[in-house]
């Protein structure tokens, strides 16, 4: 019998978590572009706080999930540690081979390889630096040893060849990749508020509440193969703190080598990741049957299918995603408690500038797929239509207006056409 | 191409959206040491042979065919 899944949601909140860890949904088209553009910079040693903040996540969140149901034997732990990253999307795992003192496993399932093999083809060198982070901290956590006892190596990767496998190695020893928490790992839900000051909105015909309560009891986890296929991408429940740590490890990497201008240069394709996000998964899930039966019926204008995602992306577990202002000429987002910024409070105290972009790119992509795509004709998501929507010269781009990072009450955005 | 205006240019005309953005990424360090803003080139900025290879390289790269040289 598959281990239970010690899930929390926390509606007004609009967040999840499993061990304390805040999840959030995303597929294999944002991971593997973020992923290639934190590798693509040049100077920036990225593979050791790729597999560092894996390391740290599932550190951090097995061992609140073994305390919490009380599993002290490792037969029970490797049970559920392997249910969760099952269950996540992310692939399956053996971990019957891994003891004390490391070991190697192979698995032809693995969502980072997959993803990138369909995105961007073939790859010379393995790509997973998540699960092989995510192995080093499970492992610490089942034997009860500190985060970073274990060192951690892919060897191969589904995404080197056709048909192929990927394969992990791990033994005791100091830590090869970046170590951020050292034993305490984890930063949680970070600065979450007490309760969220809801804004007024303008008059639309949704049903949020409805929405939320509907999408969250979707079945979205992984099948056997550990494959959440869902909405036309490979969607994993994955860890808010994550992407938070790669993507805030990316930026100050190269703000501590170039100063603002490193940072600076980064930026565009960070929020380019959330385009292709919205893109696919909003996307995706504006031209599904599941939209089709729930949510279309009560869509009568433009403005309706923003409202309409909106309530879709609050049970994304991203915070509480508001739109205040609505109309083909502009937009005002407004986000209560963004992962972003609770991550970034909590891992490096308060910002001196905006950090949400995958938010910000977000709020773009719904007005662009909205307006600009016309998501609501069913056109194929294919890349040329992507590169045509988001190329377009009325495309919609988001201004921060405020950021909960920053000391705000919340994130907010004001979409405009360029 | 013999100047990195012209390369620039070719990435613009045939790579896609975010073509440009993941050069200067990649060629970030390399361009910063020489001065120049990938943002900025005109047809008049100058770098060395080995940050003009540089550049070529990322943008055959980027675009997913040859840059001419």
């Amino acid at each position: 019998m598959a281990a239970e899944i010690p899930l929390q949601v926390d509606l007004d909140h609009r967040r999840m978590t499993v061990g304390g860890e805040p999840l959030v949904f995303h597929c294999h088209h944002y991971n593997t572009f973020l992923q290639r553009t934190i590798l693509d910079a040049e100077g920036v040693d990225a593979p050791p706080f790729l597999v560092g903040a894996a390391a740290e996540c599932s550190y951090s969140q097995l061992t609140k999930a073994f305390a919490e149901l009380s599993l002290s034997e490792p037969d029970a732990r490797k049970a559920l540690a392997a249910e969760i990253y099952r269950w996540s999307g992310f692939g399956t795992l053996d971990l019957a081979p891994l003891g004390p003192e490391g070991g190697a496993t192979e698995t032809p399932n693995a969502h980072y390889g997959m993803g990138w093999k369909v995105k961007w083809g073939l790859s010379e060198a393995p790509v997973d630096f998540f699960t092989t982070g995510w192995l080093a901290g499970a492992l610490a956590a089942i034997y009860d040893q500190p985060l970073g006892s274990y060192r951690a190596t892919q060897t191969s990767c589904v995404a080197q060849a056709e048909g192929g496998a990927s394969r992990y190695e791990l033994a005791r020893g100091e830590a090869n990749y970046t170590l951020f928490s050292g034993e305490g790992a984890g930063v949680g839900l970070g600065a979450l508020s007490e309760r969220h000051e809801v804004r007024e909105v303008p008059a639309h015909s949704v049903d949020y509440e409805g929405i939320l309560s509907a999408v969250a009891g979707l079945d979205l986890a992984g099948d056997d193969q550990g494959v959440a296929n869902a909405f036309g991408v490979y969607l994993t429940r994955h860890f808010a703190n994550y992407y938070n740590r790669v993507s805030f490890e990316l930026a100050r990497a190269l703000e501590a080598a170039h100063g603002e201008i490193g940072r600076k240069v980064a930026e565009p394709l960070l929020i380019e990741a959330g385009h292709v996000c919205a893109f696919n998964t909003f996307g995706g899930i504006m031209s599904s049957t599941e939209w089709d039966a729930l949510i279309r019926p009560t869509l009568n204008t433009p403005e309706d299918w923003v409202h309409g995602m909106l309530a879709v992306v609050n049970a994304l577990g991203w915070g509480r995603w508001q739109v205040t202002q609505v109309g083909p000429d502009e937009a005002e987002f407004v986000i209560h408690d963004d992962y972003e910024s609770c991550g970034y409070v909590a891992m490096y105290g308060q910002a001196s500038h905006p950090i949400s972009w995958l938010a910000q790119g977000g709020a773009a992509g719904v007005m662009n797929l909205v307006y600009v795509g016309n998501i609501q004709d069913k056109p194929a998501l294919t890349e040329a239509f992507y590169q045509r929507t988001f190329g377009s010269a009325d495309v919609y781009r988001a201004t921060p207006l405020t950021s909960q990072a920053m000391g705000d009450p919340v994130t907010s955005f004001r979409v405009t056409r360029s | 191409m013999s100047s990195i205006y012209q390369v620039v240019d070719w990435v613009r005309t045939n790579g896609d959206i975010h073509a440009i953005n993941r050069l200067r990424l990649k060629v970030l360090a390399t361009t910063l040491k020489e001065g120049v803003a990938l943002g900025d080139v005109t047809p008049e900025t100058q770098c060395s042979r080995e940050c003009l290879d540089r550049v070529r390289q990322a943008a055959t790269e980027v675009v997913g065919k040859p840059c001419p040289r």
